[in-house]
């Protein structure tokens, strides 16, 4: 609850990735990674409600065997937020505030997620709020896992693209860019316009949901994460993220916030 | 409505000095442009705004009008403002919209005028448009000279890059839209966008049009259905010298 709006938040997690089939189970540091996104979750000061929303029944049973309340979702959606919405739907629908919050996030702290639920709770003209990180321009060019935002002067999301943006024009490769981390908190009401709106174009282009919000001039509202993140898309990733964890359970007594 | 055109150029360019007096069929690139905006009907008038004496002698002696401006400008549509507020106390007039052509697109045709103020003429709510051309090529789109732009459902412009946007990895068939420079401003607001805080996007990507996206104002996309070609480097002078004959 926060400022007597009330909080879900849903996990959507799947098996079967192309490129990456059992990421959401894979272990990090003993746990597995959808373990460490929930326990980070739960750690939420404003959250009144924490699932895992998922179609595969080998998730249903690992996730429920570590105590968590998960939610059995269509195998059929295309993208995260609408199984999001089909979780808070079978939920009852009565929440104010609906979190987004990625199973490949291992590293966003509970605090992190308030901060972007208080972003979104001050702004009510805003649909959508995202994090994001900073990353180096020669690293973004290469990764097309990461999407790159730019942003008006408001930090509202402008566009956002698999290609490095903006522009290095000037060949200044020590430009920084920024680079989204899917942990999204919106509107209840900016969901249910979220799976009306049909498809967007540049949404299925760059793979982007958020896209869908911005084509439609809906506005993303951007803030900065500045604790150490790791989005996990590939074997690569996972070993960065296990690095970064057990830095900081080393550092923080066994605890990562 | 009382529409005036006008066209900034000047000779120091570090990409390209010299551009607009360089010859296009044995007449200067600015002469090419001046012409065909001329032959617009909806234009009350037509003048290139320079900090030049040879274009404004060169513009004055092919029956055209030029004005002479600050060489100081950095920008394009600051020499455009300085330029239409010349006019109007010695016309003594108010202008409603202010079309800047770009002296480097000298493949303009004078219905790309009608197009890209068309809109504003039925939606005031428009305060600047641009044209957008459809690119047809992988070396356009990776072209850095070329400003790629994508918009938003309704034809607004989300964002200009120089980088190829949007990403063509996921699928094969992706419309790739580039800017025209064509931009018709409601008069008022161009007073106002040159005022406006130059803005950090804006400088990286070194397009114009950024300040105002970032400033939170919207750009409205045309779509022209004539294909052009900017001139930023000799060889693309002599590409559009062969487009040109081909006509």
């Amino acid at each position: 609850m926060i400022n007597g709006h009330s909080v879900l938040v849903v996990i959507p997690a799947r098996m079967g990735g192309y490129r990456f089939p059992d990421k959401p189970l894979r272990m990090i540091c003993g746990k597995e990674m959808l373990r460490w996104v929930w326990e980070n979750a739960i750690q939420s000061k404003f959250a009144d409600e924490v699932v895992i929303a998922t179609p595969n029944k080998e998730i249903v049973e690992t996730c429920e065997a570590f105590g968590a309340k998960v939610i059995l979702t269509s195998d059929t959606h295309r993208r995260g937020t609408e199984r999001v919405h089909e979780a808070y739907k079978k939920l009852g629908g009565n929440w104010k505030i609906v979190v987004n919050f990625q199973g490949d996030e291992p590293l966003v702290t509970g605090e992190w997620l308030d901060n972007a639920i208080k972003e979104l709770e001050k702004n009510n003209h805003v649909s959508c709020v995202n994090l994001y990180k900073w990353m180096s321009y020669t690293e973004s060019e290469t990764d097309q896992n990461e999407v790159k935002v730019v942003l008006d002067n408001e930090s509202n999301a402008m566009y956002f693209s698999r290609n490095a943006l903006p522009a290095i024009w000037l060949g200044d490769k020590k430009f920084q860019c920024r680079v989204e981390i899917c942990v999204m908190p919106m509107w209840a009401s900016s969901l249910e316009k979220f799976v009306e709106l049909p498809n967007a174009y540049y949404e299925e282009i760059e793979s982007v949901d958020m896209l869908r919000f911005v084509e439609n001039g809906l506005k993303v509202r951007m803030l900065e994460c500045t604790a150490p993140v790791k989005s996990v898309d590939c074997e690569e990733d996972l070993k960065q993220a296990e690095k970064l964890i057990s830095k900081i359970l080393r550092n923080n007594g066994g605890r990562l916030a | 409505m009382n529409i005036i055109a006008i066209i900034p150029a000047r000779m120091g360019s570090s990409r390209f000095p010299g551009k607009p007096m360089a010859k296009l069929l044995g007449k200067p690139m600015i002469g090419h442009v001046y012409e065909r905006v001329r032959s617009s009907k909806l234009l009350s008038e037509t003048i290139v705004a320079t900090c030049d004496q040879v274009i404004f002698d060169y513009i004055e002696s092919i029956g055209g009008k030029a004005v002479m401006t600050s060489d100081k400008h950095e920008r394009a549509s600051d020499r455009c403002a300085e330029a239409l507020e010349k006019l109007e106390k010695l016309n003594k007039v108010l202008y409603d919209i202010v079309v800047m052509v770009q002296g480097d697109e000298p493949m303009t045709h004078p219905e790309m005028i009608e197009e890209a103020v068309q809109p504003m003429l039925v939606n005031a709510e428009i305060k600047v448009t641009n044209l957008m051309g459809v690119i047809k090529s992988k070396e356009e789109f990776e072209d850095r000279n070329c400003i790629k732009v994508v918009c938003d459902l309704k034809g607004n412009a989300l964002y200009f890059s120089r980088e190829p946007i949007p990403t063509r990895s996921k699928l094969d068939k992706v419309i790739m839209n580039k800017q025209v420079c064509i931009i018709p401003f409601r008069r008022d607001f161009l007073l106002d966008y040159i005022k406006l805080q130059p803005t950090p996007l804006e400088e990286i990507e070194s397009v114009d049009m950024m300040r105002i996206l970032e400033h939170g104002i919207k750009v409205y996309m045309v779509p022209t259905s004539f294909d052009t070609k900017a001139v930023d480097t000799e060889e693309d002078l002599k590409e559009v010298e062969k487009l040109i004959d081909n006509i």
